[in-house]
């Protein structure tokens, strides 16, 4: 199948990019490993993903285990669909400069 | 990592270099940040063993020659095979949810072939065992598919240990 390419402001921050390609590979991730993969603090992360939440390309809901709450993530259809895009315009670049 | 900072306003200009180097750096971090990820995913052994638990289960569930086990009886086996098929796949993968804090189909279109060799190991068995008269085919076959199963599931990690996740149509293209 192939994606239309197109340059997302919102995904191409760096961590943003990654936050929201880690979250492609998987139905939902936890916030902690979100986290330790990528190897930023909490902050960063929470400051990334409060965009990514309000543009609508990730979602998040809390779970209860063993009497502490975890922050599960997924990435929404808009979201996959952003990122696809800009993973094309990305290859797009680079083979204008290959 | 490098600092992507390029725009994607190039159309041929003198910029389009450094930008398709940005570019190209960005895909690669991509992947190392997919091998990363899919290093954490590496199952615990317990995970491993209870997966080929499971095969072996069903292999005993299915063929075993209860007449001639004294510790068999048919409840045992229906048992068995509930405890593999119904209960053990969901509650193996919650288990593994909580435990690598990631939900994902790590047999994404990879179980088509061990699929259709561990069922010819079970044809195989429950022809010896009723034809041959091998009574302890079955649990040969259940020996195989615990080692089978145990190995196909340090493959799947290593495969992800190197960013290569199970491909489905909906995954991000590298």
């Amino acid at each position: 199948m192939s994606v239309a390419p197109k340059f997302d402001e919102v995904i191409h921050a760096r961590n943003r990019l990654h936050i929201c390609a880690l979250l492609a590979e998987a139905d939902c991730v936890d916030f902690a490993t979100v986290q330790q993969t990528l190897g930023v603090s909490d902050y960063v992360i929470s400051k990334h993903l409060k965009v990514l939440v309000d543009a609508d390309y990730v979602r998040t809901h809390k779970e209860k285990q063993h009497g502490r709450a975890r922050t599960w993530l997924s990435l929404t259809d808009t979201g996959r669909a952003a990122l696809h895009a800009h993973l094309a315009e990305l290859r797009r670049i680079t083979r204008l400069g290959a | 990592m490098a600092n992507h900072e390029f725009r994607s306003d190039g159309v041929g200009g003198p910029g389009d270099k450094g930008n398709a180097d940005d570019a190209r750096g960005a895909l690669q971090d991509l992947e190392s940040v997919r091998a990363r990820f899919g290093h954490r995913l590496a199952t615990p052994w317990w995970y491993k063993a209870a997966s080929a638990l499971i095969i072996a289960a069903l292999f005993i569930g299915a063929v075993m020659p209860y007449e001639s086990i004294s510790f068999g009886s048919s409840s045992t086996g229906a048992s068995l095979l509930v405890l593999a098929v119904i209960l053990g796949p969901p509650f193996l993968r919650d288990l593994l949810k909580r435990s690598t804090g990631a939900s994902f189909d790590r047999y994404r279109n990879g179980w088509t072939v061990p699929s259709f060799a561990l069922i010819g190991l079970l044809v195989a068995c429950v022809s010896l065992q009723t034809f041959a008269e091998v009574d302890l085919a079955p649990l040969v076959g259940a020996v195989v598919g615990f080692v089978f199963t145990y190995f196909y599931e340090q493959w799947i990690d290593q495969r992800l240990a190197h960013g290569e996740f199970p491909a489905a149509g909906r995954r991000a293209p590298a």
